[in-house]
C-alpha cells in the first residue's frame, strides 16, 4: 500500500511537471513579421490526440525545438524550431513522426489594405468594381511603404506644402531645402509648381496615403524629389530637361517620372542625358503623348515619331493611356514599337494647387501610375536593377485586348504580379570536377 | 622451327600486363563524374527568404530543390553525380508571394539552357 | 590688343565664371532666361542651340565656327556640352552645314520644346 501510494504521488508530480512544461510560454521577443507570408523560425503542429503530453515533449526536443504556446485548438502547439532550418525540411520531420497528425507554418495574416483617404473612393485606378484597375490593395497588404526609393518627377515643379504631399517629399538638406531644384526662371532650389501639372503627377505616384486626408498614390509613402524644368506654361526645353534628369540621377533618385512631349524630332542631347540615367541604374517612365483633340496616333509612323517615348534605352518605359472600360483613352498615341505598356489615365484624381484635388486625363496622368510602380518594385526588392524593374512591369502586366497590336507588350500596368514576377536566373555554369 | 613454350608463355604475359596497364587497344570505360552547377543570385527578396530558392533541372533526372536556409541569400549552386552522357540543364528561381498576393508560389521561366557533357 | 585676341579673352572670362559655377557641385544662379515665347509653340527655340565639342579646351572652336551669328551666351552645360545663344539665327540646317566636319565641334542641335499643355486640355 505504501508503495502504491508512493508511485501514485510520483506519477503525480510527473504529470504535473508535464503539464507545467507544456502549458510553459518560452518568453520569446516579439519580432517584426517583416514582409514574408510565413512567421520565420516557427512552425505550429498538431499532435494526435492519443499522444501523451511527454510524447509530445519528447518529438519537439528531439529536434532541439521548443514549444513556445499550447494552443486553445486541442492538439496544436506553436514551436520554435533551431536556427538555420529549412521550413520544408522541419515540416517533412514532424509529418513523418508518427505522433503527429499534421504541421505547417505559422502564416502570416494581414489586414486588405485599404487606406482612409476620404476621397479613395473616387480613385478609380487603384480600385474599380469593374475589375479594371491596377489592384493595389493586396499589393498594399506587402508593401505601401516605398520611402527607400527617391523617384523624380521632373516636370513644372510640385507644390511640395500640399498637405497631401509634404510628408512625402524628398529631403534634400540644407542644400535643397524646397525638395528639389529649378531650372527654369530663377535656376534656384525653388521647385515650387505654379502651373499643376507636375503637382498632380506627384500625388498619382506619391500622395501620403492612410493619413485621412485626400488621396493617396500607389506609394502611400515615398520620397518625392521636385525638378521643375516645365514653365507657368508648361513649356521646357532640351537644355531644363536634360539638367533636371542629370539633378535627379546625380542626387539619388531610382526612378524619374517625365510627363513631357516634343515634336522636334530626335533629340541626342536628351538621348544622352537618358543613357546617363541608365549607366546610373535609373529608370525613367515617358508619355506616349496625346494626339490632337480626341485622336491619337500611332507613333511609330515616320512623321509622328514621339520623344522621349521613341528613344529606345533599355532603362525607358513608355506609358499610354487607358480609360475606365480599360480602352485605349481616345486622345492617347500608340505605338507597337515604342510604346511599352497602358496604364489608367483619364478622370484621375490627384493633388492640384493651393492644396486642392483636381481630376485630370492624358498620358501625363499615366505614366506616374507606373512610376509608382517602379519606385515600390525597387523599394520591395532593394537588389532590384532598372532591367529587372522594367522586366517586372512588362512581364507582370495583365493582357488587354485594347492594347493588343498597339503596345509593345499588350499589357495593362497590373501591380500584384509585378511584384510577384521573378526573372530567370542567369549566368548558369557547369563545372566538372 | 618449333617455337617454345616459354616465348608463347611470355607472350601471354607481356599481352596480359599491357591490358592491364591500359596500353592495349582496349580503352577503359568513362567513369560518372561529380558536376557543379551555379547561377547568378536572382534580386527578388521573396527568394531570398523562406519558402523561396531555385530548382534545377537536368534532362532526364529528377530535380533538384535548393530551397533558402539561412543567411541573406539562397543557395546558389548544387552538386550533382552524373553519368557519361550529354544533358541539358536550366534553373528556375521561387518564391512563396504569388500574383494574387497570396503565398501558393511563383516560378520564374527557365534559366537558358547549358549543356553539359561527361566524359 | 588684336581683335582675335580680344574675342578669346572675353570668351575666357564667360568660360571661366560659367565653368566656376559648374565646378561648385550645384547650379549657380543664371540670368533669368525668357522662357519660349506664349503662343508661339515652335518645335525649338529660336536662336539656341547645344554645341558639343570634343575636348574641353577645343571651345575656342565654337566662336570660330558661330561668332559669325553674334553670339549672345556661350553656357558651360557640364562635360563637353555648351548652350549657344546666337543673335542672328541662320536655323539648323545652316548651322549644321558651317559645322561641317570640324574635328573640334562634334555636333550641334536644336534646343527643341518639351512640354505639356495646361491641365484639362491633356498634353
Amino acid at each position: 500500500m505504501k508503495s502504491l501510494s508512493r508511485a501514485i504521488i510520483v506519477l503525480a508530480a510527473l504529470a504535473g511537471v508535464a503539464l507545467a512544461l507544456l502549458q510553459q510560454v518560452v518568453a520569446v521577443s516579439p519580432e517584426p513579421l517583416g514582409g514574408g507570408v510565413y512567421v520565420a523560425g516557427e512552425v505550429l503542429v498538431k499532435f494526435k490526440p492519443a499522444s501523451s503530453a511527454q510524447d509530445r515533449i519528447a518529438s519537439v526536443a528531439a529536434l532541439g525545438h521548443v514549444v513556445v504556446a499550447t494552443l486553445h485548438q486541442p492538439g496544436w502547439v506553436r514551436v520554435r524550431i533551431a536556427s538555420g532550418q529549412s521550413m520544408d525540411q522541419v515540416l517533412a520531420t514532424y509529418q513523418s513522426d508518427t505522433r503527429v497528425a499534421s504541421a505547417q507554418p505559422n502564416y502570416i495574416y494581414r489586414s486588405a489594405a485599404v487606406p482612409n483617404d476620404p476621397l479613395y473612393g473616387q480613385l478609380w485606378a487603384f480600385k474599380s468594381a469593374a475589375g479594371n484597375d491596377m489592384g493595389l490593395e493586396p499589393a498594399w497588404d506587402h508593401i505601401a511603404d516605398c520611402s527607400s526609393v527617391v523617384v523624380a518627377v521632373i516636370d513644372s515643379g510640385v507644390n511640395y506644402t500640399h498637405p497631401d504631399l509634404v510628408s512625402n517629399m524628398w529631403n534634400g538638406g540644407a542644400g535643397f531645402p524646397n525638395h528639389g531644384y529649378d531650372y527654369v526662371g530663377d535656376h534656384d532650389n525653388d521647385p515650387m509648381d505654379q502651373f499643376g501639372h507636375g503637382t498632380h503627377v506627384a500625388g498619382v505616384l506619391g500622395a501620403v496615403g492612410n493619413n485621412g486626408t485626400g488621396t493617396t498614390g500607389v506609394c502611400q509613402r515615398t520620397r518625392i524629389m521636385a525638378v521643375r524644368v516645365l514653365d507657368d506654361t508648361g513649356a521646357g526645353t532640351t537644355v531644363t530637361t536634360m539638367q533636371g534628369i542629370g539633378f535627379a540621377v546625380t542626387h539619388g533618385a531610382r526612378v524619374i517620372n517625365l510627363s513631357l512631349v516634343s515634336s522636334g524630332g530626335f533629340d541626342p542631347a536628351l538621348s544622352d542625358a537618358i543613357t546617363d540615367a541608365q549607366n546610373g541604374d535609373v529608370v525613367v517612365i515617358v508619355v506616349a503623348g496625346n494626339g490632337n483633340g480626341n485622336e491619337g496616333r500611332n507613333i511609330d509612323l515616320a512623321g509622328n515619331v514621339t520623344f522621349p517615348c521613341a528613344f529606345t534605352q533599355p532603362n525607358l518605359l513608355c506609358v499610354t493611356a487607358l480609360d475606365q472600360n480599360y480602352a485605349l483613352a481616345g486622345f492617347s498615341n500608340w505605338g507597337p514599337t515604342s510604346v511599352d505598356l497602358g496604364a489608367p489615365g483619364t478622370n484621375i484624381l490627384s493633388t492640384s494647387l493651393g492644396g486642392a484635388y483636381d481630376t485630370l486625363d492624358g498620358t501625363s496622368v499615366a505614366a506616374p501610375q507606373v512610376a509608382g510602380l517602379a519606385t515600390m518594385l525597387r523599394a520591395f526588392n532593394p537588389q532590384y536593377t532598372y532591367a529587372d524593374t522594367v522586366s517586372a512591369i512588362r512581364n507582370g502586366g495583365r493582357s488587354a485586348d485594347a492594347l493588343a497590336g498597339l503596345t509593345a507588350t499588350g499589357k495593362a500596368a497590373d501591380v500584384m504580379p509585378s511584384l510577384a514576377y521573378i526573372n530567370p536566373p542567369t549566368g548558369l555554369t557547369a563545372t566538372l570536377q | 622451327m618449333r617455337h617454345s613454350p616459354f616465348r608463347h608463355l611470355a607472350s601471354l604475359l607481356a599481352a596480359t600486363a599491357l591490358s592491364a596497364c591500359g596500353g592495349g587497344s582496349e580503352q577503359s570505360a568513362p567513369a560518372a563524374r561529380t558536376v557543379t552547377l551555379a547561377w547568378q543570385a536572382s534580386h527578388e527578396s521573396g527568394v531570398n527568404r523562406t519558402g523561396g530558392g531555385y530548382q534545377v533541372s537536368i534532362s532526364d533526372q529528377p530535380s533538384i530543390d535548393v530551397p533558402y536556409v539561412s543567411g541573406s541569400a539562397a543557395p546558389t549552386s548544387a552538386s550533382v553525380f552524373l553519368q557519361p552522357g550529354r544533358y541539358t540543364v536550366s534553373v528556375q528561381a521561387y518564391a512563396a508571394l504569388d500574383a494574387q498576393g497570396g503565398n501558393t508560389g511563383s516560378l520564374s521561366a527557365p534559366s537558358q539552357l547549358i549543356t553539359v557533357y561527361v566524359r | 590688343m588684336k581683335p582675335g585676341l580680344r574675342r578669346l579673352v572675353a570668351l575666357a572670362v564667360t568660360l571661366a565664371l560659367a565653368s566656376a559655377a559648374a565646378a561648385c557641385g550645384s547650379p549657380a544662379p543664371r540670368t533669368p532666361q525668357a522662357a519660349a515665347p506664349a503662343g508661339a509653340r515652335q518645335n525649338r527655340v529660336p536662336g539656341e542651340y547645344l554645341v558639343t565639342v570634343a575636348a574641353r579646351d577645343r571651345v575656342a572652336a565654337i566662336v570660330d565656327l558661330y561668332g559669325q551669328f553674334g553670339i549672345k551666351e556661350l553656357r558651360d552645360l557640364g562635360g563637353t556640352v555648351f548652350l549657344l545663344r546666337v543673335t542672328e539665327d541662320p536655323g539648323p540646317a545652316r548651322m549644321e552645314q558651317v559645322r561641317g566636319g570640324s574635328a573640334h565641334v562634334l555636333a550641334v542641335q536644336p534646343n527643341l520644346v518639351y512640354g505639356t499643355r495646361r491641365p484639362g486640355s491633356a498634353p
